[in-house]
């Protein structure tokens, strides 16, 4: 049970998340143009919800190994050399989402410091651990991945 | 600017590219060794870059257009215009041909990616169109090529994408971009009629009564209204692209629900975190792409670069000629999202500096990305399309040359007339 919880949580959020993002955003255009009445203080709850979405969708598309690529190398070199490239991009990735995952983290420690706001009132930093989370999650799945594939399933 | 720069920011990123590494993670690590190496920001900048490239009302275009078109691919509206365009011109030499063209347009005019217009459209019709005796291979490659003219013509999320980094009009954009998709689509025509018009094996279609015209009509009417009231609106100054997203996801909700009733509850979760999963993908890439970008700049890389160009193209002519090869050179190994940040810092300088229109520009750089999406070894197009037909790379790497050249053709006819670009933008509101 807390597997597959722990396995769809990105697919959870992301629903919801662009449930959310459609219908207000619908909302806002409908009252804009029928009753002439804009919300416009709306317009930063959705692209702060985006953020969310990109940094949780970037981490599902691990899962399926979704992310472009060239491979045009990779399948040319034999098993062996792939095994070393696997984990080359495994430690390459890792190092680079786990150094946004500590700065990340760090502009959340200061915007929460000096409790900055957005203009609907919600804290900031709601928005900014978006990537830490993010990138802590796509580290995670890619090594899950990683391990699924040496495993041979 | 240390010449040491630009050596380390485009050789790291073409070794890690080379390695297979996922693209957007490559563009990352090689901006953040040159700012370390270099000195050229605090890396607190990293994560800030990060978050201020996603967090956009104008991208928001992009998650609602990719939900848009999942929600349409399920309520079957492919289906229901294939079958109009099968009795109205299925009759004729190269039927099946004809047909997948004219759906590949119209179908472009609902989704704005290339690869989910070939997956639509191809399930059908490259099955299709073998069974009718149609060249395996030929086919596959004429639905890679067809699905192209998904970011040609609007809604197009290459549109936005160059939009949001060159400063232009999204809206002006979308209206500029639906002639030379069409002109894309007439040298498909060409090709097929070439490449099937007297082939023996091909079994024409029979033609269709009127009554029969008429219900396929009937049938296909709310599909072929979906890109009249997403363009209508944008046309008449009355929606932005953002919210004619929104109001295609709401039209397709009902299409789906209510009118052709093929669509069920539980589908949708399934196709939320699909729209998740595709959206993850591209704004990562937009992300790190764009620092980049802003690595290009800050360090002078861009404006060395550019200078340089102008002083290789002498007038808009040759302009146009070094400029098309670059992309079509970087659309044989890169996405479409990947070239717009790293080119466009350089690309832009020279366009405004030859007199260039920043829309007319946009629609040629995303004729060239079309192309990029069937050219080998990476075109999106083509593995979606290689994985319907069932045949391997190089079979359809072969196959795919005619329809090249046919599109390249007629990116040389929409680099040199910017009116049928802009001619439609001129009315707008």
């Amino acid at each position: 049970m807390i597997r597959k919880v722990w396995d769809n949580v990105e697919e959870g959020a992301l629903c919801l998340l662009l449930f959310f993002m459609v219908t207000i955003t619908f909302v806002t255009v409908v009252t804009r143009y029928v009753f002439d009445l804009p919300l416009s203080y709306i317009d930063q709850l959705v692209p702060n919800m985006f953020v969310w979405v990109t940094f949780l969708g970037a981490a599902a598309a691990v899962k399926r190994r979704a992310h472009l690529g060239l491979s045009l190398l990779y399948d040319l070199v034999p098993a062996a050399v792939r095994v070393v490239v696997d984990a080359l991009i495994l430690l390459g990735c890792g190092a680079f989402f786990l150094g946004t995952a500590v700065y990340g983290a760090k502009i959340v420690s200061m915007q929460m410091e000096n409790r900055l706001t957005t203009s609907l009132g919600y804290p900031s930093w709601f928005v900014g651990l978006a990537v830490p989370v993010g990138s802590v999650l796509f580290v995670v799945r890619a090594v899950e991945a990683w391990v699924r594939h040496r495993r041979g399933a | 600017m240390d010449p040491h720069l630009p050596i380390l920011l485009f050789g790291s990123f073409g070794v890690l590219l080379f390695l297979n590494f996922p693209i957007a993670a490559a563009l990352g690590i090689s901006s953040v060794l040159v700012i370390t190496v270099f000195d050229l920001a605090p890396l607190e900048l990293i994560p800030q870059q990060l978050l201020s490239a996603t967090d956009s009302w104008t991208l928001l275009a992009v998650p609602f257009f990719i939900l848009a078109g999942n929600i349409l691919a399920k309520t079957a509206i492919s289906e229901r215009l294939i079958r109009l365009a099968r009795v109205v011109v299925g009759q004729f030499p190269a039927g099946l041909a004809m047909v997948a063209v004219i759906v590949s347009i119209f179908f472009a005019g609902i989704s704005g990616s290339g690869p989910a217009d070939t997956a639509a459209l191809g399930a059908i019709l490259i099955p299709g169109m073998v069974a009718a005796g149609y060249d395996r291979r030929s086919a596959a490659a004429l639905m890679a090529a067809g699905g192209g003219i998904g970011i040609i013509i609007p809604p197009s999320i290459a549109l936005v994408i160059y939009g949001v980094v060159a400063n232009a009009s999204i809206s002006k954009l979308f209206i500029a971009g639906i002639l030379p998709g069409i002109l894309v689509g007439l040298s498909l025509f060409a090709v097929s009629y070439l490449l099937f018009g007297k082939d023996p094996d091909i079994r024409p279609e029979k033609r269709g009564s009127l009554r029969e015209i008429g219900a396929a009509f009937k049938d296909a009417a709310w599909g072929l209204l979906a890109p009249l009231i997403i363009l209508g609106g944008i046309y008449g100054g009355v929606f932005t692209a953002t919210e004619a997203a929104t109001v295609a996801v709401v039209y397709g909700v009902i299409v789906g629900f209510f009118i052709h009733r093929d669509l069920k509850l539980s589908d949708l979760p399934g196709i939320l975190v699909d729209t998740g999963v595709t959206t993850g993908v591209v704004m990562l890439l937009v992300c790190t792409a764009s620092l980049f970008a802003w690595v290009l700049n800050t360090s002078g890389v861009a404006a060395a670069a550019a200078s340089g160009m102008l002083h290789l193209a002498s007038g808009k002519m040759v302009g146009f000629l070094l400029i098309n090869a670059v992309l079509l050179a970087a659309g044989c190994f890169m996405d479409a999202i990947s070239i717009f940040y790293i080119l466009l810092p350089i690309l832009l300088p020279v366009v405004k500096a030859l007199g260039i229109d920043l829309v007319h520009f946009g629609i040629v750089m995303t004729v060239n990305m079309a192309i990029g999406q069937i050219t080998p070894p990476v075109g999106v197009n083509l593995f979606v399309a290689c994985g319907i037909a069932r045949i391997s790379m190089k079979e359809i790497s072969r196959a795919v040359l005619p329809m090249v050249a046919a599109q390249t053709a007629a990116l040389a006819v929409i680099c040199l007339w910017p009116d049928l670009s802009l001619f439609l933008t001129r009315f707008m509101r």
